[in-house]
């Protein structure tokens, strides 16, 4: 079992497009507090709803990813160290990073791996990012002596 | 910090809230304090999403009409499962 997670905000332009085009009844009902806040910040209403529906749209998507990337690393760590175990991944919007936490015999190690990388592994267009991250995971564990 | 993706209010100048008046038909009373959909952001300043009678239209709100920038982040939960 793999804890995954996504935290942070972003909206991605089509989920932004999308939540505009949501009819208004659709929308997601404000909590208390964040009617205050955007009473707060002169924020309408309804376009904080939007946004928070945009940013919700987009988080779904990147926890879907996180939940690929996360089995395909499972699968080269085990390939590499069958005694290593994912426990967590989560992806940290703001840093642009992955979290890992990989536990080999009983010692957590924290690992961590920029976006990019992974957004490669759902780029048609890379053809080689597999195989860079089975280089990184080989690389990684020689490196601080996880056999 | 990046801003790119992101829903922000941004606290303007008076430079600045005449300049969303006339660019962005944003009305007087609520020109101070605006919420945009960032597109880019670099060193003239932000590039945002407005909508008109017409659709969409890029917006360029220079840094030094902006006095602050919140991002509403705690608006967002944080989204976990186990697979």
């Amino acid at each position: 079992m793999i804890k995954i997670a996504v935290t942070g905000s972003r909206s991605d332009k089509s989920d932004w497009e999308a939540a505009q085009n949501t009819p208004r009844e659709q929308l997601p009902t404000l909590t208390r507090e964040q009617r205050k806040v955007a009473e707060q910040l002169h924020i309408p209403e309804e376009d904080y709803q939007r946004s928070i529906l945009a940013g919700r749209r987009t988080g779904e998507k990147l926890l879907k990813k996180t939940e690929l990337f996360a089995k395909l690393l499972q699968k080269k760590v085990r390939e590499k160290t069958p005694s290593a175990t994912i426990k967590s991944v989560v992806l940290d919007t703001w840093a642009h990073r992955f979290e890992i936490a990989v536990e080999v015999n009983g010692t957590g190690i924290p690992l961590h791996i920029p976006e990019g990388v992974v957004e490669d592994l759902f780029n048609l267009s890379v053809t080689d990012a597999e195989q860079k991250l089975s280089q990184m995971v080989d690389q990684c564990f020689h490196r601080l002596g996880v056999s | 910090m990046e801003l790119i993706k992101q829903n922000v209010a941004v606290f303007l100048n008076t430079e600045g809230r005449k300049a969303v008046e006339l660019a962005a038909g944003i009305s007087k009373r609520d020109s101070s304090m605006v919420y945009f959909y960032v597109l880019e952001a670099n060193g003239t300043g932000l590039w945002v999403s407005t909508r008109k009678e017409d659709g969409e239209h890029v917006l360029l709100i220079r840094w030094d009409c902006i006095l602050a920038v919140d991002v509403p982040v705690g608006g967002t939960p944080i989204l976990e499962a186990t697979v």
